[in-house]
């Protein structure tokens, strides 16, 4: 019952089956008449040819003679299926040159019945239709009967025929009209499958609401998904700003109670000063990650997320490169162009920023940046190789924790590592820590892809 | 050496401004974006410090600006968002350094010193000249061995000579980089530093070149 689940095939299948039952009934009530016609016509040929025997008949004594033998050749063939015979009582005067056997049998009529009579009876060929008049000029001796038949099987013949050609042509107007339906239903159908095209183009993230060239009908439909499409977006948007103005207003205040701390250090009071920087940290790491994690959580349910990859690289890279460029690193991109992530472009930008800073404040010489699209999963993997020293296998967990660093003689929030997990995670990725073949760490992001048209 | 402070929230810019001041930096302010443009487009500055969240014009098109028009001071950037795609904004709109928000001011002074050295092509906060040694990180001077006192002023101009040793060095160029707009800038005052660096350390460190000014040789 799969292919019922398209309600064009649900349509294409009731439309068939009610051509089918009108067809049917059409080719019924035709062959019906036909049968009516078919049988009229050979009743009326009988009846003529009963005519003719009647006149050409001679009878005399106990012999029955024919002036010429009846204008139709077939009752001259042998057991053509045309018969006629000439009784008296239950004794053949004469018969046609075609038949054999028995006489011809029929029930008997009264004997002032003078008309002609129909009566289906066997004849020497299987069954036949007879017309039999009497003829009563001497009521006192036997009756002379006259009779005349032809085989059923001809008059069925000429309707399996028919209802043969009936059917044929009746089957091919069937199916013509199923495919004239199927078409239609088709065409009318259109607009939706083109909605669904671009539903999924807005969710791969290709475009960013739907074309507005649907028949008036859908319209109404689209235009109410593309404002929702629309107010997410701004949802989005809101969720942003607002996440930065509660950054910005917690963090002025915390920057003059960090200067009221440093104070406190040139003033003698050491350790109040270092609890309270100490604290003021903790708290710029617990808001930077809430907020960061607030503008992501709207952003991931959003319709329509793309970012290439390439591009996010290389702006990242080039910022880090400038504020880097005293250590001399050397850097790969091995990334296709076309490889596009289903993922907001600035959270994209944060993941990669994020992972790519720790490789730079960590590699000796060289870092490597590779992606691969997986298409079994829809998922790619960027893998970020570096040459430093790397962190042993017990340390990989602890990394990922909020404030946790595992070497504190470089500098860091110890965030970094958190969020980029976080928000690959909420994009339905993730990111993971291996030994890289260059001898450092290998952090490999994997985030959905975009099924781009060239990929797929 | 002369710093822009591009600071909308005025409190910060106060703290900040005067820690750098007590690093011996003379100071600018400018609380919005359009008037921050305006000085670093017109002044000579040897570093430059950008608020990213600025009124009226945004902080990364203020430094835009600049870059479009060559002006390539160091800039270190001040971001409150502690998000990377402003950072990586800022990066890429030609900052080369960025201090997020609440930060130690000592911190942004390491920074500035580090990007003015950098900017002369020198990698490490201690600066030799002969026998001549200056730690700009802590402020200490020492000649043949013997630590040097030196005002906030003073190791000022001495830090300004040290990263353009062989250069001539104007008076004018000397009154923009070592006083705020505001402060007095008679070049006698000039005149009265130089001479006072001769007689703490050597009275050939600097050398007046008729007409032209100063150099360092």
């Amino acid at each position: 019952m799969r292919l019922l689940n398209t309600l064009k095939a649900r349509l294409i299948a009731a439309a068939a089956l009610w051509i089918v039952i009108g067809v049917g009934l059409a080719g019924l009530v035709l062959s019906g008449i036909f049968r009516q016609h078919v049988t009229e016509q050979f009743k009326e040929e009988l009846y003529v040819h009963l005519a003719e025997l009647q006149r050409l008949a001679r009878v005399e004594d106990g012999n029955a003679v024919l002036s010429r033998p009846l204008s139709d050749p077939r009752y001259e063939e042998d057991l053509s299926g045309f018969y006629w015979e000439i009784q008296k009582g239950s004794e053949v005067l004469a018969r046609s040159a075609s038949m054999r056997g028995p006489l011809l049998r029929v029930p008997l009529d009264t004997p002032e019945d003078v008309g002609v009579h129909l009566h289906q009876g066997m004849g020497p060929t299987g069954e036949i239709l007879v017309a039999e008049q009497a003829d009563w000029k001497t009521p006192s001796g036997p009756v002379i009967r006259y009779l005349i038949g032809t085989d059923q099987r001809h008059i069925d013949k000429v309707i399996h025929d028919f209802d043969r050609t009936v059917a044929a042509s009746l089957a091919g107007f069937a199916a013509t009209l199923i495919l004239a339906a199927a078409l239609l239903i088709a065409f009318a159908m259109r607009p939706f499958t083109h909605l669904r095209n671009a539903l999924s183009r807005v969710r791969s993230g290709e475009i960013r609401e739907i074309e507005r060239s649907f028949p008036t009908e859908v319209q109404p439909l689209v235009d109410d998904l593309n404002s929702l499409l629309a107010s997410t977006g701004e949802l989005v948007q809101r969720a942003r700003t607002q996440a930065g103005n509660i950054a910005h207003g917690l963090k002025t205040p915390m920057a003059i109670l960090l200067d009221e701390a440093d104070r406190l250090e040139r003033e003698g009071a050491e350790r109040s000063a270092t609890n309270i920087a100490g604290q003021l940290k903790k708290m710029q790491a617990h808001i930077d990650y809430q907020i960061t994690r607030a503008r992501a959580s709207a952003a991931h349910i959003t319709l329509g997320n793309s970012a290439a990859v390439d591009t996010a690289v290389t702006e990242v890279t080039n910022a880090l490169q400038r504020l880097y460029r005293d250590r001399s690193i050397t850097l790969g991109r091995h990334i296709s162009p076309d490889l596009l992530a289903a993922c907001d472009r600035q959270d994209l930008n944060e993941i990669l920023a994020n992972l790519l800073d720790n490789a730079f404040k960590h590699a000796v010489s060289q870092i490597e940046v590779s992606a691969r699209l997986d298409k079994a999963s829809e998922k790619l993997s960027l893998m970020i190789d570096d040459n430093g020293p790397g962190l042993p296998p017990e340390a990989r967990d602890i990394v990922f924790n909020i404030g946790e660093r595992w070497d504190s003689q470089v500098p860091g929030s110890g965030l970094g590592l958190a969020i980029a997990r976080d928000l690959a995670r909420l994009y339905g990725g993730d990111v993971i820590l291996e030994n890289s073949p260059l001898g450092g760490l290998r952090v490999v992001l994997t985030l959905p892809a975009v099924k781009s048209k060239d990929l797929q | 050496m002369r710093v822009l402070l591009v600071e909308d929230d005025r409190e910060i810019a106060r703290r900040l401004g005067e820690g750098l001041a007590d690093a011996g930096f003379s100071v600018e302010y400018a609380y919005t974006g359009p008037d921050g443009l305006a000085f670093g487009m017109h002044d000579a500055f040897d570093a430059v410090i950008l608020d990213l969240g600025l009124p009226h014009i945004q902080g990364v098109d203020v430094l835009k600006s600049w870059r479009k028009e060559k002006r390539d001071f160091p800039v270190l950037i001040l971001t409150a968002r502690g998000t990377w795609s402003e950072k990586v904004d800022g990066l890429n709109a030609g900052a080369d350094d960025y201090v997020t928000k609440p930060f130690h001011v000592p911190e942004v002074v390491a920074r500035i010193n580090a990007l003015i050295r950098r900017s002369a092509g020198l990698a490490s906060s201690v600066l030799r000249h002969g026998d001549l040694v200056l730690d700009t990180a802590t402020g200490k001077a020492t000649y043949k061995g013997e630590q040097v006192d030196l005002t906030a002023r003073e190791f000022n101009m001495l830090n300004y000579f040290m990263h353009r040793t062989g250069r001539i060095v104007s008076q004018n160029d000397l009154a923009e980089h070592l006083y705020s707009t505001d402060e007095n800038r008679e070049s006698n005052t000039i005149e009265v530093y130089v001479s006072r660096l001769r007689r703490k350390i050597s009275p050939d460190i600097i050398k007046t070149i008729r007409g032209l000014g100063y150099r360092m040789d």
